[in-house]
Formats: C-alpha cells, structure tokens, sequence
C-alpha cells in the first residue's frame, strides 16, 4: 500500500477533527454550544475518510499501473517540491522568531537582506531594499497610523 | 428604491476620503493584476487588517474597486508578455499575444481596455435596474431562510475547485469549525479558546487570510525564483491602442452579448471569472464567420472575454451584497472586509443599507472608468509593472503580511496564528484544497449557527417547511449530487471522466 503526502494531510486533518468532536462532546456543556461543533465536525471527518479511502486507493491504482522508472521520479519532484516549501518556510518562521527577539524594524532589516540575497539579488540591491524597507514600514506604521510595532524582547529588556 | 435613496448613494462620492479609496483601490487592483502570481485576493488579504480602522462606506468602496479593475492589468501582462496577470485573463492570451507577436499589441490592448471598461460600465446600469425587481424576495427572506442560503453559498463555492468537490466540502466545513472559536453567542460559552484571552473572541480574521492566502503564495513564488516573467513584446505609440478601441464598436453586438453572459454568470455564484471568458471566448469563436482565426491573433478573441470578465464583476458584486453568498473567490474577500467594517453580509445589506449598496455598484462604474483613463495613454508602459523580480515581490510581501497580522490587534499571536495558517495554506495549495471555501465558511460559519438557533427557537424543529426554505434546501442536494451523478453516469456508459 503505497500511502502518499496529501493522505498524511488528510490524516492530519481527521486528527484534528476527531479532537474537535472530543472536545465538543466532553469539555463544552451545553447542547446548543455543542451542537454545531458535532454536526460539522461529523460531517467533515465523514467525508475526509471517504477522501483518505479514494486517496489511498488512486495511490495503489498509480503504483500498480505505472513502471518503477515513473513512480520514482513522481516522488522525486515531490520531495524536491517539499524540500524547497520546507527550505522557504524556515526562513518565514526565522523572520517570525527574529522579530520575537529582536522587534519588527531590526528583523525586517536582516530578513531582506539575507533572504533577498538568498533568493538571488546582489548584496548591494540588497542592503538598499533592506535600509529603506524598514524606514518605509516605520514611517508608516509608526508615524502615520500610530500602530506600535512589536519591539522584541531584546529592546524590552534594555528598557 | 426612490429616487432619495438613489441621491444619498450618490452623496458618497462627495467625500474627498471616498473618492481617494476608489483611486487608490483602482491603481492597486491594476499593479496586483499586472504582476503574474499576485492577484486581488492577496491584494485584498493586505489590506483587510487595516479595513477596521477605516469608515465602512471607504473601507468597502476601496475593496469593490481593487476587485473592479484587476483584470485591466491582467490582461496587459497576457497580451504582451504572454503570461496572464490573473486567471481570467488565460483566455485573452490565446489571441492577445498572438496579436502582439504579429505587431498588433497596441490593437489587442486597446481592445481590451475599451471592451473591459464598457462591460462593466453597462452591467453596474443592469445590476441597478435590478435592485428594484429582487428587493420583495430579499425582503420575503428569513432567517430560517438564512441558514440555508448560507448552505447554499458555501456549497457553490465548494464547486470551484474544478474536479474536487470533496475537497471542496472538506475545506468549507473546516472553515465553518474554525468560526466556532470563542464564545458561543447564545450561551457565552467559551469554546476551543484553551483559556487564552485572546481567542475568547475568536480567531482574528486578519492572520487567517494573510496566513492562508499571502504567505503560501509568496513561497511558492520564492521556491520558482529568478524573474516571474521574461521581457515580452514592446509596443511603439499609441495609433494601434485607439484602432482597437475602434474595433469594439466594429464589433459592438459581439461585446453586447458578451458582457450580458458575463454578468449573468457573475450572478450566479461559484462559477468565477475564468469560465465566463472561456465560455465567451468559445461563443465568439462559434458564431464568427473566420474561426478558422482565432488563437492566430483576431481581435474578437480578446473582445469577447474581456467584454465578459469585468462584466461579471458587476453581477458578482450584486449577488454578493443581496444574499451574502459571493459570486467570486475575491468576492468572498470582499464579505469578510463587510464582517470586519461591522455590517452584516446578506439581505441586510440591501434593506438596511441599500444607499451604501447602490454606492459600491457605482463604484464598480467609476473604477472602470478610472482603470480606463490611467491605462489607455500608458498600455506600452504598462507591462513595465509585470517585470518586477520574485527576489523583491517576496520578501516584501512576506513582511506586510505579517505586519498586516500584527496591526490589526498589536497582539504578538497573532503572528504566529499567521504561521500556523500560513502551513495549512501551503498544504492546501499543494494538495488543491479549496481555500476559498475555508474562507467562506470561516466568514458564514458564525452567521450560519446565529441564524439556525433563532430559526429554532422562532419556529421550531420545523424551521425549514417553507417554501423558499425548502426550494434552498432543494437547489442545495442538487448542485452537490448533481456532479458525482454526472460522473456516475458516464461511467456507466464507458466515458471516462477527467
């Protein structure tokens, strides 16, 4: 049985479904609150199991009727796919834990230098998007809509 | 509808703050449509977190109009770059840039601004002469009739995704479980909140859409690299761009009846943009005297289904304010930015606020107008805008999204939310799960549950045996079975599906 990513995702997905249900039916008291967490909730874990049964089933329909050469390079591009998703990811959650630690101005400024960089752009195209992105978000957010951007937990402590 | 009402819609447009956000919201629908792989939705999805801190009349009018205009620079990236903007341009590049490769750009872009721009000025007229007509049946529906309207709505949109009904449904009803977040507003129970302040009220709209429609997008445009698109087709002056505005009136009948296909299905939700072009594109090439020309660089090629594509936003528009069940993905944008102003989407909109209602459809109308007049003197510029490098469009876009995130509520969470929902729209977007419906079901989900216990302690159990309920209720089953039946059948008789 040859299981495939997307039925991974739909395991998942019933996962967080049958702990919704759970949730419902145990924790949360009363009828009319409970009610529509069941009744969705049921109805989208029936049909993520029919979805998971067809996935599973086109999985080995695939196996059985291509040849080992087409299989292996399907999977190939998969991971090589996955690969750069992950690759790309990590940088998005690098600027979500930069920003954490070192606030909004100085993380945008090491964000789009070094992903900019990374994503092919010469270091000086880089510093000027990375020197005028941040003044251009502070003079925005700061100045004009008067929004206080998150100054990490570096900026707190020396304050 | 009185002649008052139609005065004090038109009283919106003597706000300076108005006129600026349909400007505005005109000139962003045209840089998001030129640029391949960002569209309105992303557009709308930046701007979303700061709708709140806007007047609903500006906030709503800026959001009619990005979505108004978008397939103006979507279809100049298609005709000269031979990549289309958006997807409802793919059919304008089928003789669109055949045109240009023959030297007729600036014909093929003067078609297409003058052919978009009229169809939807002339639709937002049909779209208005029909408030009068359906306002008894929006103000014979009740809430009972809600709850399946909502039903309704979502199932539409489940349709979409072409080929994945399931995973239509799927996404719709995780969208409806994630509506549910925060106190019940009957019991003031806490649900799913995990005794976390923040989530008492739900989970934020903001880091929801930006999370599943803006990052997931700039990664897959950061995992392709390099240039979106390579330099394409130039065009020299601006004799040709007025020649092919000439030949829409040439062919007025063509672009008449395409702009009335494409409003009618604009009307009719879950459709989408793309497959009334197509759908026009097919009716021009079957009624034209030289069919054997098209996909060769004729002109009625790109007449026909950019008369439709604009045109369809005008009926989109219209279905979207009156029932509440949006005509089109960016549509469905569109009625979050109508939860997030504080109204409520559905009839209310057209009982309640028909003025405001009446403002936006005339919006549409001076969007069009406004797209028109920036893009006709500077078509040969204008695919400039397409050329734009992935290296800067990401970075740039992964960091308003999250600042978008942060903005709305300066809670740090949020971000974070913004992440998770980011990796669920990855996947979804790998897999072809249909985002749209999430959304749509996150938006209605809370409608929906609102309107099914008033219905239930109004009238009981029995709600539903109405006739509008049960003619919803009816239209529901069958554009759900309608598709596996569809393919039942053909299996049965040997043809195979795709």
């Amino acid at each position: 049985m040859k299981i495939r990513g997307e039925s991974y995702f739909l395991v998942i997905i019933m996962l967080f479904v049958l702990f919704i249900l759970g949730w419902s039916f145990f924790v949360i008291e009363f009828l009319e609150s409970k009610l529509l967490p069941l009744l969705i909730g049921s109805i989208v874990l029936i049909l993520a199991a029919i979805q998971l049964g067809s996935e599973i089933s086109r999985g080995n329909k695939l196996k059985a009727s291509t040849s080992g050469d087409e299989s292996g390079s399907d999977e190939v591009v998969y991971k090589e796919d996955a690969r750069k998703y992950l690759d790309h990811g990590a940088w998005v959650a690098g600027l979500v834990l930069a920003v954490y630690v070192l606030g909004f101005i100085a993380a945008i400024f090491l964000f789009v230098l070094l992903y900019m960089n990374r994503l092919g752009a010469r270091w000086r195209e880089a510093i000027i998007f990375a020197v005028i992105f941040p003044a251009i978000i502070y003079g925005l957010f700061e100045l004009a809509l008067g929004i206080e951007l998150y100054r990490g937990l570096v900026l707190d402590w020396l304050s | 509808m009185g002649i008052e009402t139609f005065v004090h819609a038109l009283q919106y447009f003597q706000d300076p703050a108005f006129l600026l956000a349909i400007i505005s919201g005109a000139i962003v629908g045209l840089i998001f449509g030129i640029i391949p792989g960002v569209s309105s939705i992303l557009a709308l999805s930046l701007f979303l977190p700061f709708a709140f801190v806007l007047k609903p009349d500006i906030a709503l009018a800026f959001m009619v109009a990005v979505t108004a205009v978008t397939y103006f620079g979507g279809s100049v990236t298609a005709i000269l770059l031979n990549v289309p903007g958006t997807e409802a341009s793919a059919a304008t590049l089928l003789d669109g840039y055949a045109m240009a490769q023959k030297g007729e750009g600036g014909r093929a872009l003067g078609a297409s601004f003058v052919s978009s721009a009229l169809g939807g000025i002339v639709t937002v007229f049909m779209a208005l002469a029909m408030i009068p007509l359906i306002l008894p049946m929006i103000y014979a529906i009740t809430t009972g009739d809600m709850v399946f309207l909502v039903l309704l709505g979502i199932s539409f949109i489940a349709l979409i995704g072409r080929g994945a009904m399931l995973k239509g449904l799927i996404s719709g009803g995780l969208g409806i479980l994630f509506s549910l977040v925060g106190f019940q507003w009957s019991t003031g129970v806490a649900r799913f909140t995990f005794d976390i302040p923040v989530l008492y009220e739900g989970i934020p709209m903001a880091p929801f859409v930006l999370g599943l429609f803006a990052l997931p997008e700039m990664i897959v445009l950061a995992t392709k690299g390099g240039s979106i698109v390579q330099e394409g087709v130039t065009v020299k002056g601006l004799q040709g761009v007025v020649e092919g505005g000439k030949d829409v009136f040439r062919h007025w009948w063509l672009w008449l009846r395409c702009s009335v296909f494409g409003y009618i299905i604009g009307i009719i939700p879950g459709i989408g943009t793309m497959a009334s072009t197509f759908l026009c594109y097919a009716h021009a090439k079957q009624t034209s005297k030289h069919p054997e020309n098209f996909g060769q660089g004729t002109v009625e090629g790109v007449i026909a289904p950019e008369s439709a594509n604009n045109a369809t936003c005008s009926g989109a528009v219209l279905t979207t304010l009156a029932l509440g069940i949006p005509g089109s993905a960016p549509m469905v944008l569109f009625l979050g930015g109508v939860t997030m102003v504080g109204l409520t989407p559905g009839p209310s909109m057209l009982t309640e606020h028909l003025d405001l209602s009446i403002s936006l459809l005339l919006t549409v109308l001076a969007a069009n107008i406004l797209a028109f007049i920036i893009c006709f003197p500077i078509a040969q510029h204008l695919a400039k805008i397409g050329l734009v490098p992935a290296r800067i469009l990401a970075p740039l876009i992964i960091v308003l999204a999250l600042i978008g995130a942060f903005a709305a509520r300066e809670q740090f969470i949020d971000i974070l939310m913004t992440l998770v929902f980011g990796a669920l729209g990855l996947a979804m977007r790998r897999w072809n799960y249909n985002r749209v419906a999430l959304l749509l079901g996150y938006v209605l989900g809370v409608l929906f549950e609102r309107n099914l216990f008033v219905a239930l302690s109004l009238s009981g159990p029995l709600f539903f045996l109405r006739p509008l309920s049960l003619s919803l209720i009816f239209i529901t089953i069958a554009v759900l079975v309608y598709e596996p039946v569809k393919n039942a059948l053909a299996r049965r008789r040997g043809i195979r599906m795709p």
